[in-house]
């Protein structure tokens, strides 16, 4: 990359990419927004002030982004992303007045090119997947490391998703289909033993059955918690508290 | 009283039966056999669970004659969309097939194998699985024991034909 341009953005337009690509009057494709090639021009949207002033300080301290302003509602969102055209906008969803469900439903129906990363403190499936629907690129939560949030933002401005993995989790989970039967007791039972570094065939000789029923129970309880292989298996029956410290 | 019924499948649903085909093996043959069913037991077509009970039987027929074994476990798996039965016993067990008996030039194990002159009904088990779209496993080592297993699909009794 060539040396950063010449002081801050303060034009209207796109000053900064075409200051760093020294070709001045030259402005980019508008599809391009957030291609690397300049700042990335945000909004910041959530109903506490707090909030919105702990992001603006956190991006503006990093050049390359430029935020353009801040919104608390819904309704506002969509008035300053309609006016001031940013590339991102970090979207808060349970706010007064409109919420942001609805906000990034209505910017898609107009037709706004801005990214809209969701940013908020739930990742409950009934918060997920409505937002996702309704355009939204990415998902994060509030309690996301710094790094994975400016991560995050420059990958939304790529047009890439971005979910974080608790949230790619829920999603996945949500696609894989109603497949949310309830672990028999014998699943578990073997899920336990495998916790415990056994091998199938040791399991098969612990319960006294083959190891080819212990790896169809197996294969059953993979399909239920939504994982592919045993590792996964242990650690999701962990999360859901299936599997115990105490019965490990 | 129950050894008198000719058909234990007559009078009981297979958890019963299998307990009770156990019961007379066991006190035939002096080796415990215990049955376990985990999963939430329910009746199955006729055909099937007629099936899995010879399969039970033959097993146990297998392991009185050739596993020397001190313990035997029939576990019955309900799970959604299939019913599994294992045989497993703590016997001498059996190895692959020597060369020698793949090329059909001489006894399997001494002639204790499953492919020995008793044939150890495994074809007809096989066949009796496969014929209600199930699969049949073996597993066996020399030392440890022998575990046959029959899976088949869970067609509830009752269910159209």
């Amino acid at each position: 990359m060539s040396a950063p341009g010449p002081g801050r953005p303060g034009q209207r337009g796109r000053p900064g990419r075409s200051e760093q690509r020294g070709r001045p009057g030259r402005p980019g494709p508008p599809d391009e927004a957030g291609g690397g090639t300049g700042p990335i021009r945000l909004l910041i949207v959530d109903d506490h002030p707090v909030v919105r002033d702990g992001l603006s300080g956190m991006f503006r301290g990093d050049t390359d982004f430029d935020v353009l302003g801040e919104a608390a509602d819904g309704a506002e969102a969509v008035a300053k992303t309609l006016a001031l055209k940013p590339d991102v906008v970090l979207m808060d969803l349970r706010m007064p007045r409109m919420d942001g469900v609805s906000a990034i439903a209505e910017l898609a129906k107009r037709g706004a090119p801005a990214r809209v990363l969701v940013l908020t403190t739930y990742d409950t499936d009934s918060d997920v997947v409505p937002a996702i629907e309704a355009g939204a690129t990415g998902y994060l939560l509030k309690d996301s490391p710094r790094d994975e949030l400016l991560r995050a933002v420059r990958a939304a401005a790529r047009g890439e998703a971005v979910l974080s993995p608790a949230v790619a989790t829920r999603l996945l989970g949500q696609v894989r289909g109603p497949v949310q039967a309830p672990l028999s007791q014998r699943e578990i039972e073997i899920l336990e033993i495998i916790a415990r570094g056994a091998t199938n065939r040791e399991a098969a000789a612990r319960l006294f059955i083959s190891e080819a029923t212990v790896k169809t129970h197996l294969l059953h309880s993979y399909a239920k918690l939504g994982v592919s292989d045993r590792a996964a298996a242990v650690a999701e029956a962990f999360r859901r508290g299936l599997l115990t410290p105490e019965s490990h | 009283m129950h050894a008198l019924q000719p058909e234990p499948l007559e009078m009981a649903r297979l958890p019963d039966a299998l307990a009770e085909v156990a019961e007379r093996w066991s006190a035939r043959n002096g080796v415990a056999a215990q049955v376990t069913s985990t999963g939430s037991a329910r009746p199955m077509r006729p055909e099937i669970e007629v099936a899995l009970l010879r399969i039970a039987q033959e097993a146990l027929a297998n392991v009185a004659k050739h596993a020397r074994a001190s313990r035997v476990g029939l576990t019955l798996s309900y799970m959604d969309d299939e019913v599994a039965l294992d045989i497993r016993d703590d016997g001498v067990g059996f190895g692959p097939p020597s060369p020698a008996a793949r090329n059909g030039r001489g006894p399997v194990n001494g002639g204790r194998g499953p492919n020995s002159g008793h044939g150890f009904g495994l074809t007809a088990m096989r066949q009796r699985v496969e014929g209600l779209a199930g699969t049949l496993e073996i597993e066996s080592e020399i030392g440890i024991g022998t575990a046959v297993s029959a899976s088949v699909p869970a067609i509830p009794a009752g269910a159209g034909v």
